[in-house]
């Protein structure tokens, strides 16, 4: 797992030098020795650490209106509904009503999977295929549910990890997007475009 | 042997100021002290009051010298002196005791009131003890000691610290009014 804190940081590595240095730029006398002025800069950089951090918490990013799809929903009618939310993927959940789990993940890639595509391919393999005159005709699906082809388990993750984590956790498993559950139930999903976002906005909110 | 360990000390002391800084500080309280000065020797004495006294040059270091610090804004120059003179003037008039007893519950009163108003300004502390040991001529003010010298002294100070210090091009005063 990529470790993403391990970038340097000057702004954590600040010494008593460099406050020494800096208040001897500062006009006018400071009524504060070197080490308080140091204690003080370290307790106020962890308080800003842990309020960047809960502000890009996946609970603050994911987004909330998930469409999802019942286990037994005909795959045909997946797809159909991928298609028509526009999104590349989504839950599939179990039971009905209060009970409802989260049972598995359905993606693009199981689909081009049960294309007799390569493990890796993208949406991109199946056009180049189709132009090519390459593909076969499409399998028989009509019987197929959702529950046949989505990838389970899902990977999941908890909304007061941080969007960090969620990224890291996204690449060591090749995924676009994780099913946020809280207490086993699905409250939102985030995705790379989440990650995305959340990053730009606090960006903006920093004046960057 | 933790305890002399301790008494070592163990952090390095803040750079020395720039000589430009000096010169403000220097400026300053001269404008500063003279004002206070000249008002005393011409209006105050003649009238047998007082204006000037000790715990305005120890304002001085704080107002000209370090004008950034909380010790030298405006609530607690003024809150401060007045407080810790309501202080002192109490306990002389409310103590029999010994004079050296009066003095110190005097200043360890003004350092408490100070603490609670969040209007600590150590020059106080020297205005609490200047009301119990001054001589009669502070005695016999009363409690118009907490309204002049003291507060009207430190109003004065406060006057020509937002000019002096404003004027100079690297400073600025108040941090903070409230």
């Amino acid at each position: 797992m990529p470790n993403i804190t391990a970038c340097p940081d000057p702004l954590r590595d600040v010494d008593a030098g460099d406050i020494l240095a800096a208040m001897k730029e500062a006009n006018g006398y400071l009524d504060i020795t070197p080490a308080d002025a140091l204690e003080l800069y370290r307790a106020a950089y962890a308080h800003a650490e842990a309020r960047i951090r809960d502000s890009l918490a996946v609970g603050r990013i994911m987004t909330r209106q998930v469409v999802s799809a019942p286990e037994d929903l005909p795959a045909v009618q997946v797809a159909r509904l991928l298609a028509l939310a526009g999104v590349s993927g989504l839950p599939v959940l179990r039971g009905d009503g209060l009970t409802m789990e989260l049972a598995g993940v359905i993606s693009i890639k199981d689909f081009l999977i049960r294309l007799s595509l390569p493990r890796q391919a993208t949406a991109m393999t199946l056009v180049a295929e189709l132009l090519s005159g390459a593909l076969g005709p499409a399998p028989d699906l009509s019987q197929a549910v959702a529950r046949e082809i989505m990838s389970a388990p899902a990977v999941s993750i908890s909304p007061e990890v941080s969007s960090g984590q969620a990224a890291a956790l996204m690449l060591e498993h090749g995924i676009n997007r994780l099913p946020v559950l809280q207490d086993g139930k699905i409250v939102g999903m985030v995705t790379r475009g989440d990650l995305v976002r959340a990053c730009h906005l606090s960006l903006q909110e920093n004046g960057a | 042997m933790n305890i002399f360990r301790k008494m070592q000390g163990k952090g390095q002391s803040p750079p020395r100021v720039a000589w430009a800084e000096i010169m403000h500080s220097w400026v300053g309280a001269v404008c500063g002290m003279a004002a206070v000065g000249v008002l005393h020797e011409r209006v105050a004495d003649p009238a047998d009051a007082v204006l000037l006294i000790g715990s305005f040059g120890a304002s001085a270091v704080l107002l000209y010298g370090a004008p950034k610090s909380p010790l030298a804004q405006p609530r607690n120059l003024v809150l401060g002196h007045v407080l810790s003179a309501l202080a002192g003037v109490s306990l002389r008039l409310l103590m029999p005791g010994p004079v050296w007893l009066c003095a110190a519950l005097a200043v360890a009163t003004a350092i408490a009131l100070m603490h609670w108003a969040k209007a600590l300004h150590p020059p106080g502390g020297a205005t609490a003890l200047i009301a119990v040991i001054g001589g009669p001529k502070i005695a016999a003010l009363g409690y118009w000691y907490a309204l002049v010298p003291a507060g009207a002294g430190a109003l004065i100070m406060l006057g020509v610290a937002l000019v002096a210090n404003n004027l100079a091009r690297n400073r600025s005063y108040p941090e903070y009014w409230r």
